[in-house]
């Protein structure tokens, strides 16, 4: 117990150091919403390297604790919207062993971005933003591959560490 | 990478495709005034060749609108992230500058524009 409690402790802050450096990042490109989602690589490991509740928790962790430092309660259920569709989605694509990891990333990042468009959607009801939706598909979609491939290297690496 | 990973990476671009061929026209018409609206809701309307300040101050929180040279930009906001200061000035019709944690929407509208009052007063 307490090793697992270790174990999801570890992802979840490497997560929130990857989730602040991103914040520091001079990343805009004058579209709300756009950024690599670092963060996300976490998760995906998680889910290759970890039971499902684990990954999960570290996936709600991430999301809670990133909100808490903001502290802004609809910045909140943006980032939940996103996190946790994309989680459950991910978790889907890698139970039905159809897609690798770069697969799993790519729907992962396409479904998160396109969650939040949906909420944003929701929360503005302005017909406006669907100007933004093929740049928000098309970002969630690079940033997925990237995370992807980056996660087929560290799991080849990682997979050698006998501590999972 | 699996072949099922191309056909999802293929899936998703032509998705894409349909979304940016679909998409709303970039209008190139200036705006005449931008209209702010918060929660999906009209706060107000204000003339863009008019250099002004508006300090839009809601429960969720405040965002400071500077209009100079006929455009429109937020000067000041208190949200966490303060990507809405970042984003292009609104001078078209049609443009937008969006601040997610304050439900705030500040768009360009020209008198024979695009939607919203314009078109049922007609
Ligand atoms: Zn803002």
């Amino acid at each position: 117990m307490a090793k697992k409690i270790t174990t999801a402790g570890i992802f979840t802050a490497v997560a929130l150091i990857l989730n602040y450096m991103e914040m520091l990042l001079p990343f805009n490109i004058g579209i709300p919403g756009i950024k690599p989602g670092l963060a996300n690589l976490v998760v995906l490991l998680a889910i290759y390297l970890l039971p499902p509740a684990e990954a999960f928790a570290i996936a709600i962790c991430r999301i809670l604790l990133a909100g808490l430092f903001s502290g802004n309660g609809i910045a909140l259920a943006f980032s939940l919207a996103g996190g946790l569709s994309s989680f459950f989605f991910m978790l889907a694509c890698f139970k039905s062993n159809c897609f690798s990891p770069t697969g799993v990333s790519l729907a992962g990042g396409a479904v998160h971005n396109i969650a939040q468009f949906i909420t944003a959607l929701l929360l503005l009801q302005t017909q406006a933003l669907l100007l933004y939706l093929p740049f928000l598909l098309l970002a969630g979609i690079a940033a997925g591959f990237c995370n992807g491939l980056l996660v087929v290297k560290l799991l080849s690496r990682l997979g050698k560490i006998h501590i999972f | 990478m699996k072949r099922n990973d191309f056909f999802l990476l293929l899936l998703l671009l032509l998705g894409t495709l349909a979304a940016f061929l679909l998409r709303p026209e970039p209008s190139t018409a200036k705006a005449e005034h931008i209209q702010v609206t918060v929660n999906g809701k009209m706060y107000g309307t204000w003339k863009l060749n008019t250099p002004q300040t508006i300090t839009v101050s809601t429960p969720y929180g405040e965002n400071v609108i500077r209009i100079q040279n006929g455009a429109a930009y937020v000067s000041k906001a208190d949200c966490p992230s303060r990507d809405c200061m970042k984003l292009k000035p609104v001078t078209n019709s049609g443009d937008t500058i969006v601040c997610l944690p304050h439900k705030l929407v500040v768009e360009g509208k020209s008198k024979n524009g695009n939607g919203g009052i314009d078109t049922i007063a007609h």
